[in-house]
């Protein structure tokens, strides 16, 4: 028992000892940011990743718009992306309501329009508008892209049935990075490892 | 900024060990050891030495511009406090069996110290432990001196089943450091028709961290009940966009019981049953990732020191000599491309190796068993999506084992009894096709043809029809088979008088019916009910020669298990989780129609986090019950509870992760039944036991 006093002793020593270095080290914080600038971040990144289809407006037009359908909970996030070039054309972002959703190349569903979805999803579903929304009961209905937040970070799925149906090719890159819609669970039983 | 505060920690942490030092100089016994283990001050000199590594980039604080960050980099990014947000929730599954997840986040909330202690908590899984090895029973079929051949233990998709005994190790000898788990899938039932041997009632696959979980260095360290220290410094980071690396090195040191009864030796010339300092264990094991683009090279090994205290074999009792080293390694090399949407390859190449020692005193003298076993092994796999509906896989492996050697000999004076060296070679071929008949009817099926140099060839098939009537019900019908292969100790381990070979050993075999049903009730709750029948047969047992006493190992039992499983889990806001879950059995074996050994027909387990200050602090509670199982002689072990709490806190402390565990809360007195080789009929476990763990993040 005295054996294992002494010891014990010593490691919640080292314990302070380390938390003392802990206190120290407060500048080499972890980055932190806003989750919606993050989300924005991935927006703008996800353009680089996606392919979409030759003959697509998508292609001759010098603009891509994101638009925003109903309650925008980006707000002053999205001003670092205004007007930004990605991959030679312009951002444009938009502010639409979800019975007049036309012209969109991105369209992200937010919470608010959950009930929504499945309206959205039929109209735009076939063709090339790349979904995302961070809600999961929107994830359900249809939307290929779909952030969730996992230990404090941005993380997402990608519904690859979706993207297909939308004629939009998902980068294999993206896709490694993301948690794959279909059969999340229980991979290995399919060795999908 | 960044080398300051090290190197003020640095000086810091040498005044504080130097005055520790001398503390720990008193009480770290140098002890004569076999070649490659550590004593228990490396332990702790692994944790400081993290603090002399250099200092890790971490992108520029004053960068505002989130968007010149690449993908992975915007998948570290932490975002300010968001409290409530619940985990990602896992829909009806199309997986073709019953699956159980661990995460993590559960090994640090419920205080998991090995694969063991999480494999305690899965519904119908039973761990059972003779202070040498960890066993697993699984829906009731988990007999006494069986070497956990009959579930396939996978490490990012690597068989870790070695080539001699097949066997999967689960406890402090697992190759994997439990910190370095991401998450564990055990899949239920029957999976050689993807994995071939050893897939017999379940597969478990570890999965480990990657970058995006482990960037910079981080240490851990821990110390519990019975002397036992643990420490570990791994190291992550990504270079550039596409590639990254891991490497982690750890330490254990435990001294165990001082001391422990044993009425069976309870006579004067065997220390009146007690035995003292011969429950120790001691550990290394090294871990390396390193991912390039497509490509991952990983590397593992572990080597594991355990005293046996029982006096198994008829081993001097109260001998220190008496004792296992088990080492692993492998090598995986694994290529992983995505055609384009629908279609993936995958080639993987290994390398994998077994050594190990055991000591056995016969009245003073050392009998040594010296194992080794190497080989290498290539697999190819490629998957597609054909005419929408099918997603069909076909894959084959081969296997070449170099070397696979068992010794037995006397140390001095020095006698051979075996040297066994042999060299074999199996391998494989698969394909499975998953049918979308409707949206939402699904047929599952698969086969694999393997063919063994030792024994010949085996096919095994399996079906599974998964339907969906609504989005959140699932019903599946499941049924497969499995084999076993007999392994290179079944085979070919002979020692005159006392063991004698079998060659001629043919593979055992299972045939599973399995009914599950899956419903998910609103946003949080989701329940699982299920029914199976396993048939098992050619079961390989050992016999005792009537006459001569000689043991053999024989193709004879034939064991049906059939139960019912129960569960019921709970995804709550802000970090709350509930998982109960029951199982009720019965395993006959079929000549005699008695009861297995072993296997308790009833299963309760429940756990339960709970937020104790908002994302901060959590306890963990579980509780465990086994009914009354029989041993060898006929015997009842006796009911088991098992309570275990802790409580784990998180960034209190800038980085840092505190935790503190109580095992077996109420000191609940209990024994698991003893094997052949034990004159003990219950070998009596552990009370209650604590530890404290404390993980610092650079």
């Amino acid at each position: 028992m005295k054996g294992q006093l002494k010891y014990i002793f010593t490691v919640v020593f080292l314990a302070f000892l380390i938390m003392g270095c802990g206190v120290i080290s407060v500048f080499g914080e972890q980055y932190k940011a806003g989750e919606y600038r993050v989300k924005a971040a991935f927006l703008y990144n996800f353009i680089n990743f996606v392919e979409w289809p030759p003959q697509s407006l998508f292609q001759s037009s010098p603009t891509i718009t994101l638009c925003i359908v109903g309650d925008d909970p980006f707000r002053d996030a999205l001003n670092e992306l205004k007007n930004d070039t990605v991959r030679g054309k312009k951002m444009t972002i938009k502010y639409r309501s979800a019975d007049d959703i036309r012209g969109c190349n991105i369209l992200f569903v937010p919470a608010s329009e959950k009930h929504n979805a499945a309206k959205i999803v039929r109209s735009v579903g076939k063709s090339d508008v790349l979904t995302v929304s961070d809600t999961e009961e929107t994830a359900q209905q249809g939307i290929i892209i779909n952030f969730f937040i996992e230990q404090k970070k941005v993380r997402f799925t990608i519904n690859i049935d979706a993207a297909r149906l939308a004629g939009l090719k998902i980068s294999a890159k993206l896709l490694k990075l993301a948690k794959i819609f279909e059969a999340a669970e229980g991979r290995a039983a399919s060795k999908e490892y | 900024m960044q080398m300051i505060e090290v190197l003020k920690g640095i000086l810091l942490l040498g005044a504080a060990f130097g005055k520790s030092g001398k503390q720990f100089a008193l009480s770290c016994q140098l002890i004569k050891t076999e070649k490659g283990v550590l004593n228990r001050s490396w332990a702790v000199l692994i944790l400081f030495s993290a603090l002399l590594v250099l200092p890790l980039p971490v992108y520029a604080d004053n960068s505002n511009d989130l968007k010149k960050l690449s993908l992975e980099q915007l998948m570290d990014v932490e975002i300010e406090s968001v409290y409530g947000a619940s985990k990602y929730e896992q829909k009806v599954t199309e997986a073709p069996s019953s699956v159980t997840i661990i995460t993590s986040d559960d090994i640090k909330k419920y205080g998991y110290r090995t694969l063991a202690d999480i494999l305690r908590s899965v519904r119908s899984f039973q761990i059972t432990n003779d202070r040498n090895y960890s066993y697993v029973g699984v829906r009731g079929f988990g007999r006494t001196g069986d070497y956990n051949s009959r579930i396939l233990l996978l490490v990012d998709g690597h068989s870790i089943n070695d080539n001699i005994y097949n066997q999967a190790l689960i406890g402090e000898d697992f190759i994997i450091d439990i910190d370095l788990i991401e998450r564990v899938e055990v899949i239920r039932g029957p999976g050689s028709s993807l994995y071939g041997n050893d897939a017999f009632l379940a597969v478990i696959n570890v999965i480990t961290k990657n970058s995006s979980n482990l960037t910079g260095v981080e240490t851990a360290g821990a110390a519990g009940s019975f002397r036992t220290l643990k420490g570990r410094v791994s190291y992550g980071s990504s270079f550039g966009e596409d590639a990254y690396g891991i490497l982690s090195a750890s330490g254990l040191d435990s001294k165990g019981p001082h001391s422990l009864f044993y009425k069976e030796y309870n006579t004067p010339g065997t220390n009146n049953g007690v035995t003292v300092n011969t429950d120790y264990e001691r550990n290394q094991s090294f871990f390396g990732k390193v991912g390039y683009g497509d490509l991952t090279i990983e590397s593992a090994f572990v080597s594991r020191m355990k005293g046996i205290p029982t006096g198994s074999y008829g081993t001097d009792f109260n001998d220190r000599n008496n004792r296992a080293i088990d080492q692993r390694y492998y090598l995986d090399l694994k290529y992983e491309h995505r055609l384009d949407d629908d279609a993936t390859v995958t080639a993987r190449l290994f390398y994998d190796a077994i050594y190990y020692w055991g000591t056995y005193v016969y009245s003073g003298v050392q009998n040594k068993d010296y194992t080794n076993g190497q080989s290498v092994g290539a697999e190819a796999m490629y998957s597609r999506r054909l005419f929408d509906a099918h997603k069909v896989t076909v894959g084959t492996e081969y296997q070449f084992n170099i070397k696979q050697l068992q010794s037995n000999y006397d140390v001095s004076p020095y006698q051979l009894y075996l040297r066994d060296n042999t060299r074999s070679n199996r391998w494989g071929i698969y394909a499975q096709d998953e049918y979308s008949i409707l949206k939402n009817l699904i047929f599952n099926g698969g086969v694999r043809f393997d063919h063994y140099g030792t024994f010949g060839s085996t096919t095994n098939p399996r079906a599974a029809l998964i339907y969906a009537p609504v989005e959140t019900t699932a019903v599946k019908l499941i049924y497969g088979t499995a084999f076993r292969a007999p392994n290179n100790f079944e085979l070919y381990y002979q020692v005159p008088g006392q063991q004698a070979a079998n060659p001629d050993l043919k593979p055992e075999t299972i045939t599973t019916y399995e009914l599950v049903l899956e419903q998910y009730f609103g946003k949080h709750l989701r329940g699982t009910a299920t029914a199976f029948d396993n048939r098992i047969r050619s079961l390989i047992a050992q016999q005792a020669d009537p006459d001569t006493g000689v043991l053999v190992f024989k193709n004879t039992d034939k064991v049906e298990a059939k139960g019912l499983e129960f569960e019921l889990e709970w995804i709550g806001d802000g970090g709350y989780r509930a998982k109960a879950s029951y199982t009720v059995q019965n395993a006959k074996d079929q000549a005699d129609h008695t009861s297995l050994v072993n296997s308790p027909t009833h299963l309760v387990k429940v756990n339960l986090t709970l937020p104790i200050w908002s994302d901060k602090a959590f306890a963990g509670i579980e509780e465990q019950f086994m009914s009354s199982r029989s041993t060898l002689t006929g015997a009842k072990t006796g009911d088991v509870y098992i309570t275990n709490l802790t409580l784990f806190s998180q960034n209190i402390v800038k980085k840092l992760e505190f935790s503190g565990s109580i095992y077996n809360l109420f000191n609940n007195k209990y024994g698991d039944p003893g094997a052949e080789e034990h004159l003990q009929d219950i070998i009596q476990q552990n009370g209650r036991e604590y530890r404290l763990k404390l993980m610092y993040r650079f």
